[in-house]
């Protein structure tokens, strides 16, 4: 019975724990058992806190019991990216510089979670300061990917991604800078959604670059990542770039009806050198998309061939800014390879960003023609396979990603099939704030059972199912 | 500049290995950039037009 409660979504459990047909610790202890099991070989947890999280539970349990029943986090078990600020407790940012650093105060996604009733379980490995794609942490060892523990699970939300394919955690957040949430998605199996920029407040979030930086969930199913997206959206007047739109009540929206949806497809630069096999499995996704009643239309987008410069220079500059002290005190206590990030970004100029940023604003406008004649833009999350640890990739992990954050527009990753025992991840783009949309073409897709009788070889080694 | 000057400059220490690598990042990047100086030649027009957002 405890393994089966690890191993499911948050909306099946919502239901059980709302009627009392389980309780909150019977998760907990259930999710207990399955990081006692696996943590050792993934790591995906940096920490983690039995004790206090059985304590949340029964406070929760009691809670429940009395009537207040908050909504389907309430009582939920999750542990989230070591980027987030927690009152009074330590957080690292998978650095060796801030390994004793104790965060002031609630990040705002932490502190809705926490009045939602949810339960927190640990903290999750990342990439250091979360730049980079890896989760190759040279200070709290690699992240291993359970597909096969010697390829890396993507990044920078690596130990997101991990802990949710594996299920050590229900549910989970990860920040994405240059696609941090979607890579780990695709590369894991499990559904990672970057919301508009502005729709989820960045307080209390350590920045990577923040012009680029978004939070979003990181879940088992479509429907899971609309209800923490319910969670963690809405205004905040502490983060400067939160935007006043109206929220939904995205759950509410997933229909699975496509009919008469316009998904683009652009080939010149989402498809350019991707491996073979991924385009196989994202082409017949996009095939089923047009079986379940959506219409498919080829677009262009010329600009995107200047993606990758302006997404590297933007991150240089804002991101070198943010750590220009540390790297001229501290060089010694970063990672090898974000030392040498953050030093080349402390060459960049003025007119370098500017004029990056003035691209930006090309690329913006090339998304805005094509979204007034289609509703999605379908494309492949990552460009290869996810490869060995230690082994530099082949191609740009991020070079699907990356436009999503220049543009700040939606965009989902959700899994499309498996190729020599690695899942892949389909990209669905939507138009700025309009998540719904976006959430409603991947719920239609996932109907479609494409990871049907596929799970990491881990879980499956260790008969945990 | 060379990126050693720009790492002088800056204040920034490199051993040789570091150094080789930063410079081959260095070049990638000054590769792109004159791709990019073609995309958008520097015009008045182009400052008017392509101002990066505010709000």
């Amino acid at each position: 019975m405890r393994d089966s409660l690890a191993v499911k979504s948050i909306s099946e459990l919502a239901p059980l724990l709302r009627t009392q047909q389980i309780s909150p610790v019977e998760v907990t202890r259930a999710l207990f058992e399955r990081i006692h099991a696996l943590n050792g070989e993934i790591n995906a947890y940096v920490s983690f806190a039995e004790e206090q999280a059985i304590e949340q539970a029964k406070e929760k349990e009691i809670e429940i019991l009395s009537g207040s029943y908050k909504g389907p986090l309430h009582g939920i078990p999750m542990a989230l990216k070591d980027i987030f600020y927690f009152k009074e407790e330590n957080v690292a940012f998978g650095s060796k510089i801030h390994k004793d650093f104790i965060a002031p105060y609630d990040a705002t996604v932490v502190a809705k979670l926490k009045s939602a009733g949810v339960i927190f379980t640990g903290k999750l490995n990342m990439h250091e300061y979360a730049w980079g794609g890896t989760t190759n942490n040279p200070h709290f060892g690699p992240t291993r990917n359970p597909w096969d523990v010697t390829k890396i699970p993507g990044g920078s939300s690596g130990g997101s991604g991990a802990a949710v394919a594996s299920d050590m955690t229900i549910a989970s957040l990860g920040t994405d800078t240059g696609g941090s949430i979607r890579m780990p998605a695709a590369a894991c199996g499990i559904v990672g959604l970057k919301p508009t920029h502005g729709r989820v407040s960045k307080y209390g979030c350590f920045p990577l670059a923040w012009s680029l930086d978004h939070i979003g969930p990181m879940t088992k199913t479509v429907e899971d990542a609309a209800i923490l997206l319910e969670g963690i959206a809405g205004y905040d007047p502490q983060d400067p770039t939160s935007i006043a739109q109206p929220i939904v009540p995205y759950s509410t929206f997933l229909t699975g009806d496509i009919k008469g949806k316009v998904v683009g497809i652009e080939e010149g630069y989402f498809f350019k050198d991707v491996d073979p096999k991924i385009e196989i499995l994202v082409k017949r996704a996009i095939s089923k998309l047009e079986e379940l009643g959506a219409k498919i239309e080829v677009v262009k987008l010329p600009s995107l061939k200047y993606t990758e410069y302006t997404e590297t220079i933007t991150c240089y500059a804002e991101g070198g800014t943010i750590h220009s002290q540390m790297i001229r005190e501290r060089p010694q206590d970063f990672g090898e390879d974000v030392r040498r990030e953050v030093k080349l970004a402390q060459c960049l100029s003025a007119v370098d960003y500017l004029k990056a940023q003035q691209v930006r604003q090309l690329i913006k406008q090339d998304f805005e023609r094509i979204f007034k004649t289609i509703d999605i833009l379908a494309a492949p999350m990552l460009p290869i396979l996810p490869p060995k640890i230690g082994e530099k990739p082949s191609k740009n992990l991020g070079v699907f990603s990356s436009p999503a954050n220049l543009t700040g527009l939606p965009a989902l990753s959700l899994p499309c099939g498996v190729a020599d025992g690695l899942p892949v991840g389909l990209q669905l783009i939507g138009k700025a704030f309009n998540e719904a949309e976006v959430l409603n073409t991947g719920f239609a897709f996932e109907q479609t059972q494409p990871m049907e009788g596929q799970k990491p070889s881990l879980t499956e080694a260790l008969n945990l199912n | 500049m060379h990126i050693q000057d720009l790492l002088l400059v800056n204040k920034i220490e490199t051993d040789e290995e570091e150094m080789l690598d930063l410079q081959g990042k260095w070049e990638d990047i000054q590769t792109k950039k004159l791709d990019i100086d073609q995309a958008i030649p520097n015009t008045l027009d182009v400052a008017i037009r392509f101002v990066p957002t505010i709000i």
